[in-house]
């Protein structure tokens, strides 16, 4: 499931992720709160999670995704690099972050490798 | 002369004349009375003398008539008998001494017929008047004043007839009255030389006189008035001019029967009849005379009892007045009052001098009073002016401060304005380091400092050492009006004093109770500093601490303004460059993992790329247009529009175009800006709000107007209600400045469309 609040983001990351094979974008979702719910209907396997969102931002959703279901995996994929938040969002229950800066092969990697964890 | 006439003893010897005055007019009045009188006195005296005279004669007249009756009884006589006749005659003419002769005429032959006397030639008496009245009237008469035919001596003659047994007149015997009777009767009478008795007969004729004037005899009274009243026969009293011009009373009657025989006339000198009162009058005259003059006398002398006090009170008085305040009169009176009133007066002259000399202290006093006001004054005066000019000098830091926009130019400005106004030496300010543990110089007068002293000042400690470390503790001023005063309290600044061997002032430049920094003043010289000095430094340095504070805050405001610019960039550059560049590669990414598969699907993707690529570029180019806003003045408008339309294109899946009709024509800054934002404002909104798949923005040029219209196909909202986050108000105020119609049309599901309509002003 894609989270982020641009549609431009969602739309090329679908776009990138639909070209490997063994990737399915099952939802996408514009906030937060948006994510909550939808994961609650769908239950991805694998969460993007953008950080700075209106209406629900990414260290409260990880929170509440966290509470809702423990074993979701749930990777952080954010513009900033103020580490203060990155931290916040790993305490909250994030499994690992990945900045946005377009390489699509780390972050191939970085999903698959979140997916076959226990 | 009047000075004379006004002193009190002439006035009292005056007043004493004039008190005796009526007195002297009533001796006066007596006087004539007593003249009057004595003149009625004389003339009633002259008048009963004339009486008497008159009666006298009569009487002797009475006698011989009585006389001549007996003789013309007798027989030798009426027969006239010559010689027995002539000697019975003789013999009673010698019996009467009045008598000059006796004689009898005979009517036969109008011829003598007897005398007493022999008469030497012979007489014819018939054609005398009193013969022929003596036989016409055959009476007895009395003849006027005549020369005796007989005698030849002044005589008046009376004579009665003789009759005969028959009835016939046979003679007439007569009296010669020799006139000598007179003398024998005024040598009875006491009568002053000054008196005259005189006897006229009918004609006016004087018979006799006395005194005795020979001379006058049988001449007319030389008195012509009295004459002619005396001959009327009546009696009464006249006062007359005499003969000799000298003023006479008269008395006149008549002697004998009817108009007279005679008249008496008896004259008196007045000047004798008035003598006694004359002399009277003279007497009382005298007498009070000698009585005024003692009076008048005694009058100046008790005057010069009275006046020598008041001369002697006078001249102490004008001592007094003259300034000689202890002068007293010494002067010892017998006049109870006076003494009274001289000790009364040397009591008032002790009281005077006392309250004269307490007067002169208090004015003293009040001079040396009035001095201090007046030098306390000047002192005022000149303290006000200079407060008006410190106020002056004040107002202008004001007014230099309001321009004043950075702390180091403040700082300049109050300084110098406080080392020119107090013609200090020097100035400096020092602000209190971050640290909060140093000074920092902000900014020092040229000094004359040497350049490693002045690097010490540039930065140093707020340590006990230095009184700028008690000003930032205790927030208090500190004065020192000399060196020798600053280096007793802090004698690490001794170094200091050579340089400035003058008085320093420390102010602290406080705000809201907090010490900021201080201001230093410094002079060459000790100086005190006043009340207004230190007023003036206290607002300066006030204004300064204010002024910096502001300046401080400013500084602030603009560093938060451009540091919420910064953030407020990043979130642009993150929500739309970031993404857009982001989305880019992320598709450059897929297209090599595609290509193999499908190389059309590819070649859209690359497509996709480019365009978001230029859409980051416009985006880029519009938030470089951000941090530099004139030059969205200096773009056209058109241009401004197409960026913000392919930004859009970039920050969403949207078709976005732009369509200018009309003629393109440069606006008016304000307009131009406004519109610029409006678009902008509509384009974010319609972009994060409205997710529309299609926006059009037109931009219509028409005559003396420009319509901008915004549209989407998104899901609206009801514009009849407020919607916070849109930034509606604030187009709709950008509008409103540019006098701009504004109209924003929208539904629930029906899209979008903003429309301004702009207008030439005319």
């Amino acid at each position: 499931m894609l989270v982020d609040n641009h549609e431009l983001v969602r739309m090329s990351l679908t776009l990138l992720l639909e070209s490997c094979e063994d990737m399915e974008v099952v939802a996408e979702a514009a906030s937060g709160l948006q994510a909550v719910e939808l994961n609650h209907a769908i239950r991805p396997d694998v969460i993007l999670l953008d950080l700075l969102m209106a209406n629900g931002d990414g260290v409260t959703a990880t929170r509440l995704l966290r509470d809702q279901c423990p074993q979701i995996k749930i990777l952080i994929l954010s513009g900033t690099i103020d580490y203060s938040l990155i931290r916040t969002a790993l305490q909250a229950g994030a499994n690992d972050y990945l900045i946005k800066d377009g390489r699509a092969d780390e972050l191939i990697s970085a999903i698959r490798t979140l997916h076959w964890q226990n | 002369m009047e000075q004379h006439i006004n002193s009190l003893r002439v006035r009292i010897a005056l007043s004493v004349i004039l008190i005796f005055l009526p007195v002297f007019v009533l001796i006066g009045l007596t006087a004539e009375d007593y003249r009057r009188f004595a003149i009625d006195e004389a003339q009633e005296d002259s008048l009963t003398l004339a009486r008497a005279i008159a009666s006298d004669n009569l009487q002797y007249i009475e006698s011989t008539h009585h006389l001549l009756i007996a003789l013309a009884q007798l027989p030798f006589v009426r027969d006239q008998i010559g010689a027995v006749c002539d000697n019975t005659l003789e013999q009673i003419l010698n019996e009467y001494e009045i008598y000059s002769n006796l004689f009898v005429i005979d009517v036969a032959t109008g011829q003598l017929a007897c005398s007493a006397r022999p008469l030497s030639e012979a007489v014819d008496y018939a054609e005398t008047d009193w013969y022929q009245a003596a036989v016409h009237t055959q009476d007895f008469v009395i003849s006027e004043y005549g020369v005796s035919s007989g005698t030849g001596q002044p005589a008046v003659t009376m004579a009665h007839p003789i009759r005969h047994e028959d009835g016939e007149i046979t003679g007439v015997v007569a009296a010669g009255l020799s006139l000598r009777w007179f003398n024998t009767f005024t040598r009875n009478t006491s009568l002053s030389s000054e008196t005259s008795i005189t006897f006229i007969d009918n004609n006016g004729i004087v018979m006799a006189r006395y005194p005795i004037d020979e001379g006058a005899i049988g001449q007319p009274y030389m008195n012509e008035t009295v004459r002619e009243l005396a001959l009327t026969g009546e009696e009464a009293t006249i006062q007359s001019t005499g003969p000799d011009g000298q003023q006479r009373l008269y008395a006149y009657t008549t002697v004998g029967p009817d108009s007279g025989h005679f008249h008496v006339i008896v004259g008196t000198l007045e000047s004798v009849a008035l003598a006694d009162a004359q002399a009277i009058a003279a007497r009382n005259l005298a007498i009070l005379s000698g009585i005024t003059l003692l009076v008048a006398v005694l009058g100046w002398v008790s005057g010069g009892l009275i006046t020598r006090p008041i001369k002697s009170l006078t001249d102490v008085s004008r001592q007094i007045a003259e300034g000689q305040l202890s002068s007293r009169t010494l002067l010892n009176t017998p006049i109870i009052e006076l003494q009274q009133l001289v000790t009364a007066f040397n009591d008032m002259a002790a009281s005077v001098e006392e309250s004269t000399l307490q007067r002169v202290r208090q004015l003293n006093e009040a001079n040396e009073r009035l001095q201090r006001e007046i030098e306390e004054r000047a002192r005022a005066q000149q303290a006000a002016e200079q407060t008006a000019n410190q106020l002056v000098h004040l107002q202008s830091v004001t007014s230099a401060l309001s321009q004043a926009l950075t702390v180091e130019q403040i700082a300049q400005v109050t300084v110098d304005q406080g080392v020119e106004v107090l013609q200090a030496a020097s100035g400096s300010l020092h602000l209190v380091a971050d640290d909060g543990e140093s000074f920092v110089m902000v900014y020092n007068t040229p000094s004359r400092l040497p350049v490693e002293t002045q690097t010490v000042w540039q930065q140093y400690p707020a340590e006990p050492d230095y009184p700028a470390a008690d000003v930032l503790r205790t927030g208090e001023a500190l004065w020192f009006s000399s060196a020798e005063a600053l280096t007793a309290l802090y004698p690490t600044m001794a170094a200091l004093a050579e340089i400035y061997p003058g008085a320093t002032a420390l102010l602290p430049l406080q705000v809201s109770q907090q010490v900021i920094g201080h201001m230093s003043i410094s002079f060459l010289r000790p100086h005190e500093f006043s009340q207004q000095d230190r007023i003036f430094l206290f607002a300066l340095a006030y204004q300064a601490a204010q002024a910096i504070h502001r300046a401080q805050l400013s500084e602030q405001a603009k560093e938060a303004s451009a540091m919420e610019e910064r953030q407020r960039l990043a979130r642009e550059l993150h929500d739309s460059v970031s993404q857009s560049l982001f989305s880019a590669t992320a598709i450059a990414e897929t297209v090599p993992r595609i290509w193999e598969r499908d190389q059309e699907r590819a070649m859209q993707h690359l497509q996709q790329v480019i365009t978001l690529n230029r859409g980051a570029m416009a985006e880029m180019r519009t938030l470089l247009l951000e941090l530099r806003p004139e030059a969205i003045l200096n773009s056209p408008l058109k241009d401004l529009l197409t960026q913000l339309v392919q930004a859009a294109r970039a920050r969403a899946p949207i078709e976005a175009s732009l369509v200018v009709q009309g003629d393109v024509e440069p606006l008016p800054p304000a307009a131009h800006m406004a519109l610029y934002r409006i678009a902008q404002e509509s384009i974010h909104n319609a972009l994060k709000h409205s997710s529309a798949s299609q926006l059009i923005i037109e931009l219509t040029y028409m005559p003396a107007r420009v319509r901008l219209q915004i549209a989407d196909n998104g899901q609206g909202f009801d514009a009849s209600r407020t919607h916070a986050g849109l930034g509606l108000g604030s187009m709709r105020e950008r509008a409103e400045q540019i006098h701009a119609e504004f109209q924003i049309i929208s539904a629930d599901g029906d899209g979008t469309t903003v429309v301004v309509l702009w207008h030439q002003p005319e």
